[in-house]
């Protein structure tokens, strides 16, 4: 991607003779992309998808991509598909029949993960999370898009998925999101949000320590954190 | 013209997107006395074709040509431009990414920036996050900027100056040769400076510049006199 700042590309013509000496690769690798694409959503042959991973992993295999943004969103879907293969979870691209829905999908998601960050009224809201429960929407799909999307309220995206998915995901996956979301932030609601999950497991003891995690706890939670320390002492004695 | 209308201009190749972008807008708080039309056009040759067609469909003053992927996020939004144009009527065209230089080699992207669309590239992410729901633009405090040229992901106008369809005919430069276009017809392009973006556009991190170069001939060729030069020098 070209920088907006001046040092990083001083000859601007000599870059666009470089871009325009890729654009047939580049234009015959995406017909290519969505052809594959096609066939192996038409025979749900998620596993051949991977075939294309070493086009964006191995430099010397890789046609200038950087100009579609399809083309990245396909990369972000085939890391997710990894995730999901090595921890037995159902394909976020279950049920799609070709290129075009898995687009869809892919934005779909990521619409609906915006809805929830940015606090849209609760019948948009309501519509995200139904749109959410009707995919294959794991954790692991989650995380990646969080990460490399263009999001920023962490605190929000997280506690809200956490809440409307408390049904679903089980409770070791909300435990690992939860500290998916501690990478990105260290505030109270991380870690209040860490302790319930640990107390729904009955492990007062990590609940425990989860709170004494925060660096700033508020007047409220001190006094929480007293209380279950009390419950902790009775316990043990 | 119906100087208490705004009109959204908005070429569209993909509903889902379209979609989500109109949620959004039916989230803006409506001045009190005005109305606010939708144009999407669908199919248009170029971007300025479509937006030509959109200009001549709706006689509101206001016109905010936006493209499909950009999110409103500040609620105010039509409060806020409107606050913009009256404050000076020579303020024709309202940006949300600006560059005050017209860039020597053409790519406005080459030249410093006054950026407000989300997020604030290059810089960290904010913490603790802002609450959006309790953002407003103050024009006296927060203040704007005049620029040479736009981005063309929002452009906001109070008057009409037809888009260039003779000499663009594809997807880029129509808001490079635009801005130059008001500020030689003696308008003011301006950036308001944004504590919060008012916008997300949500275009995959990747720009599609096949054919940018193309224009970027025709644009150094048109505007050769400008080059490299400050708004206040042209």
């Amino acid at each position: 991607m070209p920088s907006g700042n001046k040092d990083t590309m001083t000859n601007i013509d000599e870059y666009f003779e470089k871009l325009e000496a890729t654009r047939k690769d580049s234009f015959l690798f995406y017909d290519f992309m969505e052809e594959h694409i096609n066939n192996c959503m038409s025979n749900t042959d998620y596993d051949s998808l991977f075939e294309l991973l070493p086009y964006w992993e191995i430099p010397d295999k890789s046609p200038n991509l950087t100009y579609s943004a399809d083309a990245i969103r396909v990369y972000h879907i085939l890391q997710i598909l990894e995730w999901e293969k090595k921890y037995h979870k159902e394909p976020f691209v279950k049920s799609l029949n070709n290129f075009a829905e898995l687009k869809e999908r892919y934005c779909k998601t990521v619409f609906s993960i915006r809805r929830l960050e940015m606090n849209l009224p609760d019948n948009l809201i309501t519509e995200a999370i139904n749109y959410l429960f009707s995919i294959p929407f794991d954790i692991y799909a989650a995380e990646l898009l969080i990460s490399i999307e263009f999001f920023e309220n962490y605190d929000q995206i997280y506690s809200r998925l956490l809440q409307h998915f408390s049904d679903v995901w089980s409770l070791e996956d909300r435990i690992l999101f939860n500290s998916m979301w501690e990478k990105k932030s260290d505030s109270e609601p991380v870690y209040l949000t860490l302790s319930s999950l640990y107390m729904e497991g009955n492990d007062l003891f990590s609940a425990y320590s989860a709170l004494n995690q925060i660096k700033y706890p508020s007047a409220e939670t001190v006094e929480f954190i007293k209380e279950l320390k009390e419950v902790l002492q009775n316990e043990s004695k | 013209m119906n100087p208490n209308k705004f009109a959204f201009i908005i070429c569209t190749n993909n509903e889902f997107f379209l979609h989500e972008c109109l949620t959004y807008i039916s989230l803006l708080e409506v001045p009190a006395g005005y109305e606010v039309e939708l144009f999407t056009i669908t199919e248009a040759p170029s971007m300025t074709s479509g937006y030509n067609e959109g200009m001549s469909s709706t006689d509101a003053k206001y016109k905010i040509y936006l493209h499909q992927d950009v999110f409103v996020f500040n609620k105010y939004f039509l409060y806020d431009i409107l606050s913009i144009f009256q404050s000076d009527s020579k303020i024709g065209m309202i940006g949300m990414v600006g560059y005050p230089y017209v860039s020597a080699n053409g790519c406005m992207w080459q030249s410093p920036s006054i950026a407000g669309a989300y997020p604030f590239y290059g810089s960290a992410k904010a913490y603790p996050h802002a609450d959006y729901s309790q953002y407003r633009y103050n024009l006296s405090k927060d203040g704007l900027s005049d620029v040479a040229l736009i981005d063309g992901l929002c452009m906001i106008t109070a008057y009409d100056l037809p888009w260039n369809t003779e000499e663009l005919t594809g997807w880029d430069f129509y808001d490079a040769f635009q801005s130059m276009e008001f500020l030689l017809h003696g308008y003011r392009v301006v950036v308001p400076s944004q504590s919060l973006p008012w916008f997300l556009h949500d275009d995959g991190k990747f720009l599609s510049l096949w054919d940018y170069n193309k224009y970027r001939q025709l644009f150094i060729e048109k505007y050769r006199p400008y080059l490299g030069k400050k708004y206040s020098d042209i």
